[in-house]
């Protein structure tokens, strides 16, 4: 795998100013398409130097209940009849149309193996760089199984590698020893969307993981509020992840009988704060001044 | 008794090893089947499970415990019927049932779950997961727990949840949790979907008893090998009342775990036909759940197996009258017989199985589960074909009992059933 020149943009950027990144959510197709299309917008406008955008899939057993049912409901969405089922083909497309208009913002696919396996690494490698995507999680693609993407090795679409509580410092080191892309760490042992960390267990297992990597880390899993998210850009992640809390603004604004701008607007707010809070955090904490490391 | 101990540990018994290919590899493949695909979260816990089980699986005392266990509690061996009546009905092959219908619980599922908790208590566990579709495993699983005293939760689909209602108060007889999934088409597939999450949330004390040869490896290898005393059983039971081994073996195939079981006992003597049945439900171009023979590749559940997807990988719904074989996956290895040729499939419909059901009912006076309904339909086509001094072993792999509400229900509906014997009026061979 080569490295993508935008991520390396992004993060140098951040790392150079002491920042911390918001990485974002768009489960694709959730209230049609064209609402992911302006969810998108919405969030890189509000801030967000990273969106994951999310193939719904059918079976997603490592996410939790409000990831789980936009993906029901995106796979259900026929608002109108020319609308295109939700499948890869469609996520693809909604990559690029965005990458028209946003060239800084960083793309990171996020997809259970099953659709990119039908389409074939190969296919998918292409078309994915060609839409302007710079990265793909799989999230139930681990280590052992890397041999499949070998088809992904020379294109500018960088793998994220997942670590998480449970992973050892020795399978850390494995998985990590030859990884040149981003890097996931999971902050809690269980599904998206429930528990959150406890902030000084979270600390030193971020802290583990930097051990291993010199490369950007994101955290996620269970980050809400303004406050947990402050919280997390003190250690020595580079980016936090906010996912499902986006999810659950919109569909309860829409759920409270608001309009769809509305909605909009209510996670714009809300990614904003997180943005402000995180800025806010890393600026001030002593630790994440323009410091540590040489650039990606 | 000693007979697990002699496969898994003995290499100068005659007994050792019957197997096939020494799989899967380190990774769990099966060929190209099989592997781990699960959320970095897992993997650790999977791996650890690994370690425990391929220590376990080397010590005698393990099997000895299980094979003492499988005598006194489930009361096997199970016994291997010669079906004389049902056999002079069809004309042609003599049919043996392997009658796992008889074992504690009603089902086959009983042997799984004992060597799963025997390993969960040798790993220090303290908590039992299970997910269920039509309740069998869910049962043996709250079964064991109550057995070992530890806590258990099974994860079962709200619709089987209403369909299975007297397994569901089994259950909660038996002191366990049973948790209704309400997400996705809220059957077993969804069910496991939710126990591997809670997996994932309780990684310290909690033990999942997995109900079939399918998910992430270790589990079909593992689930494989506490079936295989149904194949080793039956061979030797038949070597015993004939002389000689059976021209075919059958089993129903949802997700594969009796299959794999009685297929073990005579992987090795290629002259023994292997026949899984899969669910054809309302036809196969209609909603069925025959994942072999009309499914294509691909990952569900932590497998790479064959699978009911649409053009854009995302997994389709199954369907059978049977709830134990209404899943849209199938276990990595029998993906792998099937390509490999050793193990060839029929299908079997919903009216097929019912039929068959009936059949053995009135000539032998068992209530098959459904599932089995459906290795008996496939007997049905194929015993005629063969003549009266070949043998067909059948596995009986559970009792019907739980379907005679769901039996009932299709029998008022359907008006095309065959005509069903009801007296005899052929001389019993």
């Amino acid at each position: 795998m080569t490295q993508n020149p935008r991520i390396q943009a992004c993060f140098n950027r951040l790392r150079a100013h002491g920042h911390k990144g918001l990485v974002g959510w768009v489960s694709a197709g959730d209230y049609g398409l064209d609402f992911s299309r302006r969810m998108l917008d919405t969030l890189a406008d509000a801030g967000c130097d990273v969106i994951e955008l999310a193939l719904p899939f059918s079976d997603p057993m490592a996410d939790g209940s409000i990831i789980q049912a936009s993906y029901e409901r995106a796979l259900r969405w026929r608002a109108g009849q020319n609308t295109p089922p939700v499948d890869l083909e469609s996520v693809l497309a909604l990559a690029a149309d965005f990458r028209q208009r946003h060239l800084d913002t960083v793309l990171l696919l996020y997809s259970y193996l099953n659709p990119i396996l039908q389409m074939g690494f190969a296919e998918f490698g292409a078309r994915a760089v060609a839409a302007g995507v710079d990265g793909l999680i799989v999230v139930d693609m681990p280590f052992e199984e890397s041999q499949l993407r070998q088809p992904l090795a020379n294109l500018p679409l960088e793998f994220v590698q997942l670590v998480a509580p449970t992973t050892s410092a020795d399978r850390m080191a494995t998985t990590l020893a030859n990884h040149h892309g981003l890097v996931y760490a999971i902050a809690v042992a269980g599904v998206t969307g429930q528990k959150s960390a406890e902030i000084d267990g979270l600390t030193r297992y971020v802290q583990l993981v930097r051990q291993h990597t010199a490369q950007p880390i994101l955290v996620g899993f269970g980050i809400k509020t303004p406050e947990q998210a402050a919280a997390v850009a003190q250690t020595d992640a580079d980016a936090v992840v906010v996912a499902s809390a986006i999810i659950d603004c919109y569909d309860r604004s829409l759920a409270a009988g608001k309009s769809l701008d509305q909605a909009l607007a209510d996670v714009s707010a809300l990614a904003s704060a997180i943005k402000a809070a995180i800025v806010q955090a890393a600026t001030s904490t002593p630790g994440a001044t323009p410091n540590v490391r040489q650039a990606v | 008794m000693g007979i697990l101990v002699d496969y898994f540990t003995r290499p100068s018994s005659p007994g050792f090893g019957r197997g096939w290919q020494n799989l899967p590899d380190a990774n769990g493949h099966f060929g190209t089947y099989g592997g781990r695909f699960v959320a970095e979260t897992l993997m650790p816990l999977l791996l650890e499970l690994e370690a425990a089980y391929l220590e376990a699986r080397q010590q005698p005392e393990f099997w000895a415990e299980l094979e003492e266990l499988l005598q006194h509690y489930v009361g096997r061996p199970s016994p291997l019927y010669h079906a004389k009546r049902f056999t002079a009905e069809l004309g042609g092959a003599q049919v043996w049932f392997k009658r796992d219908e008889l074992n504690h619980t009603g089902a086959h599922k009983i042997n799984h779950c004992l060597g799963q908790i025997l390993l969960a208590k040798r790993m220090g566990k303290t908590r039992i997961i299970a997910e269920t579709g039509a309740g069998q495993h869910g049962v043996a699983t709250a079964t064991v727990a109550a057995l070992f005293g530890l806590p258990c939760t099974v994860y079962m689909g709200a619709e089987d949840v209403r369909r299975q209602s007297p397994n569901v108060f089994r259950m909660r007889l038996l002191g366990a949790e049973v948790v209704p999934v309400t997400s996705g088409t809220m059957t077993l597939k969804d069910a496991t979907n939710e126990a591997l999450r809670d997996w994932v949330g309780h990684v310290e004390d909690t033990f999942y008893i997995l109900g079939s040869v399918v998910g992430p490896h270790p589990y079909p290898m593992m689930v494989r090998d506490f079936q295989t005393i149904i194949g080793l059983e039956t061979r030797q039971q038949f070597e015993a009342a004939t002389g000689h081994l059976p021209d075919a073996a059958v089993a129903c195939v949802g997700g594969g775990s009796n299959a794999i079981g009685l297929f073990y006992g005579f992987l090795q003597d290629a002259a023994v036909k292997l026949i899984g049945v899969e669910a054809a439900g309302h036809g196969l171009e209609r909603q069925h759940a025959a994942t072999l023979s009309a499914g294509s590749p691909g990952v569900l559940h932590g497998a790479f197996s064959y699978l009911l997807q649409d053009a854009g990988g995302q997994i389709a719904e199954a369907h059978s009258i049977s709830a134990g074989l209404d899943y849209p996956g199938v276990g990595p290895e029998h993906a792998y017989l099937k390509d490999q040729g050793r193990v060839s499939h029929m299908t079997a419909t919903d009216k097929q199985a019912l039929a068959a059901f009936q059949l053995c009912a009135q000539t032998e006076g068992i209530l098959a589960a459904l599932e089995p309904s459906h290795a008996l339909a496939a007997v049905c086509q194929l015993a005629p074909t063969l003549s009266q001094d070949q043998h067909v072993v059948v596995n009986l792999c559970g009792r019907g009992d739980k379907d005679i509400f769901t039996i009932a229900e299709a029998l008022k509906d359907s008006v095309t059933m065959p005509e069903i014997p009801t007296s005899s009026s052929k001389k019993v061979a």
